[in-house]
């Protein structure tokens, strides 16, 4: 998860701060990235009316199409259909991988300086583009939308709005529509994009949580096509797992003695006042406790307590054997003291450690 | 730094007072923990005034040992002190700090004697904090938790810094050799601002603390402190044993199930921690030898008569930096 590291150049004195764009060599200053891993029936619709809006907005827009691995027979009918339309790029997983491997290979073959991921099921119209690139000229790092008049099943929204509750309770932070897959990102930020999660919704979180500034904007939503399935349970299975690592992984990548030791002393409290009880019964009151299941259940507590706390150690062993270099903090922005403005030497040259950016 | 932007122009300007006058060269880094106030404008505001000045922010609030360990990577001197963000530590007890190391001190601590703070929810958990941490560490200083500490630059920075592990940073550096002094320093009561930690902060240090110990204490011999957890475990299966043999012999009524069950349980739960002590050994038989920080011995190397501390880092010793401090 942890995005790779680069060495960052202290900035010289009078810099101007790293989130200014600059200009783009390439010419292109917008990418909209389609991109494209399971829902197939709607694509070439919504790549026709993105190719005629990039079209319209100018030679300095380009369109992406991203394809996971198996979608090698849209990719080729794709290339033959659109073969004279010089704004459109097309590229392809040569393995499936999943939705966010998929942006993230449309992102990486974006010249833009912004980039606007579109989802290819009709959510949104093409014209959100705008909003969101407003959203990203104002200052943020990555922006969501959020669907104005969203239709769909009672399931659907109640399901939605339960993720989002427990997303601002374990993560601190609020989203009111996840599922949206119109997210917007400055081509800087693309490159820390962590390869977690089968679903982009993750990526936001995970970025607002590693100090990006993370707005969410108003669209209007696209109803023509409702999704009236209800979530099967296999994905709501998945999403729930997520979540809870998730939710792990965003606290306690470092110190997994945390949770593990809190949850294991847990156990080994509640089994260990129950065994009270049981001894108690035992021996003051007379019970017989040979015929108490209630002592397995105590018993269980308790060792599976200290089984989770041991678990806890083996990951704090982990980490402190092979990641405790592993650079944790991210510098916003520094300055060099004015009286070394002349070339500066590296204290320990043998090392190139990394630092975080 | 967090949300100090108060006490900032007031520490610059003492550190400036107190480091003038001793005429060496010296750098302020002050690292902004991600403050949500206006703090990052306050130092940089401060640039043009002071040059010594460096200033890091960090894009979002990690806590301590992230902050320090920007402001560790970023430090060029020899020796490097580190000085609380509240004002508690008072500058004008920096040069006597950095000149204590010269006595032959790796690392030099300072002492606060007469702490200012509230008795129960600072002093008290602080205490124990430190009463824990030495018996378990071994460290020999009287107070651990003062910010102001000077440390040799080339073991500061060969120390590897993670999850909440600043508080260890003397421990962490006597495992390689450093030697530790103290000096009797000033303490002031916080002036500006709110504290900004608890009384739950012990539990979390203990946590820590008992990660530590298993990485210091058991490192060659791992399955030992895993052995400690299945110990009691398995004496817990074998007084079930007996007990089910009472009942067989009809000494003792009641169904032979439960215990059965509960010797059966607990044995499964030590086999199981003695299988992951099993493979904590494998994991630390798998870890880099030299990572990238690597292994960093203190030694002491004596040759005609004059003796001086060398650092060993990568099968190579180099000598330790020395400062010239004079007052």
């Amino acid at each position: 998860m942890t995005p790779s590291a680069r060495v960052a150049s202290l900035a010289p004195v009078g810099e101007e701060k790293p989130e200014e764009t600059q200009i783009p060599a390439s010419g292109i200053s917008v990418s909209v990235v389609l991109f494209c891993s399971q829902n197939t029936r709607y694509t070439s619709a919504i790549l026709a009316d993105l190719l005629g809006y990039v079209e319209t907005a100018g030679l300095d827009h380009e369109l992406v199409v991203a394809l996971d691995g198996h979608l090698a027979g849209l990719q080729s009918r794709f290339e033959e259909e659109y073969s004279e339309h010089s704004q459109l790029k097309i590229v392809r997983l040569n393995s499936t991988q999943g939705q966010v491997a998929t942006i993230r290979a449309g992102i990486a073959v974006s010249d833009g300086e912004w980039i606007v991921t579109f989802p290819s099921f009709p959510q949104v119209k093409a014209e959100a583009i705008g909003s969101i690139l407003e959203g990203l000229k104002e200052g943020h790092d990555y922006v969501v939308g959020v669907r104005d008049g969203r239709a769909g099943s009672a399931f659907n929204r109640v399901a939605s709005r339960f993720f989002n509750r427990v997303v601002r309770l374990t993560t601190g932070i609020t989203f009111h529509d996840l599922a949206c897959g119109l997210h917007g990102l400055r081509a800087s930020v693309g490159r820390f994009i962590p390869n977690y999660g089968e679903n982009q919704l993750f990526l936001p979180i995970l970025l607002s949580r590693d100090g990006y500034r993370v707005a969410e904007v108003n669209v209007p939503a696209d109803n023509s096509v409702i999704d009236r399935r209800m979530f099967s349970l296999a994905t709501f299975g998945r999403r729930a797992l997520d979540l809870l690592t998730l939710s792990y992984l965003v606290r306690f990548t470092h110190k997994p003695l945390r949770p593990f030791g809190a949850l294991g002393i847990a156990l080994l409290l509640s089994g260990g006042v129950l065994g009270v009880i049981l001894l108690y019964q035992r021996l003051i009151l007379g019970q017989a406790l040979a015929d108490r299941p209630l002592l397995l259940l105590a018993l269980l507590l308790m060792t599976a307590g200290v089984q989770v706390v041991i678990l806890g150690f083996l990951g704090e062993l982990l980490i402190y054997l092979h990641y405790r270099d592993q650079v944790n903090y991210r510098v916003q922005e520094q300055f060099v003291g004015r009286e070394d403005e002349s070339a500066r030497t590296k204290p320990n040259s043998e090392d190139s450690r990394p630092r975080g950016d | 730094m967090y949300n100090e932007s108060e006490s900032v122009p007031h520490l610059v300007r003492q550190v400036r007072d107190a480091l003038v006058p001793v005429k060496q060269r010296f750098e302020l880094i002050l690292v902004d923990d991600g403050s949500t106030d206006d703090t990052w404008q306050v130092i940089e505001s401060l640039r043009t005034e002071f040059p010594f000045l460096f200033g890091i922010r960090l894009k979002t609030n990690r806590g301590q040992t992230p902050a320090l360990m920007a402001g560790f990577d970023a430090s060029r001197g020899a020796v490097v002190v580190t000085l609380d963000g509240d004002l508690q530590n008072d500058p004008v007890d920096i040069p006597q700090v950095v000149k204590k190391l010269d006595e032959g001190f790796e690392i030099v601590s300072g002492w606060r004697r007469a702490r200012q703070d509230k008795l129960l929810s600072r002093r008290f958990p602080s205490v124990v904090a430190n009463w824990i941490t030495k018996r378990l560490t071994g460290v020999s200083i009287h107070d651990n938790g003062c910010a102001l500490k000077a440390y040799r630059g080339d073991v500061l920075r060969s120390v590897s810094l993670y999850s909440d592990f600043h508080r260890f940073i003397v421990p962490l550096a006597q495992m390689g050799g450093a030697r530790v002094g103290e000096v009797v320093t000033n303490h002031r009561a916080r002036q500006f601002g709110q504290s900004k930690y608890g009384i739950s902060r012990t539990f979390r240090v203990v946590a820590d603390l008992a990660t530590l110990y298993m990485v210091t204490r058991y490192s060659e011999r791992l399955i030992h402190w895993f052995l400690v957890f299945a110990i009691p475990v398995v004496g817990m299966s074998i007084v079930c044993a007996i007990w089910t043999m009472h009942i067989m012999q009809g000494n003792l009524s009641g169904s032979l199930l439960v215990p059965i069950g509960a010797s059966v349980l607990c044995f499964q739960s030590a086999a199981s921690i003695i299988g992951y002590g099993l493979f904590a050994e494998k994991i630390r038989m798998l870890a880099p030898t030299r990572g990238r920080r690597g292994q960093r011995l203190l030694a002491t190397v004596a040759q005609g008569g004059l003796t001086e501390t060398v650092l060993i880092r990568q099968g190579r010793a180099q000598p330790l930096r020395v400062s010239h401090v004079r007052r």
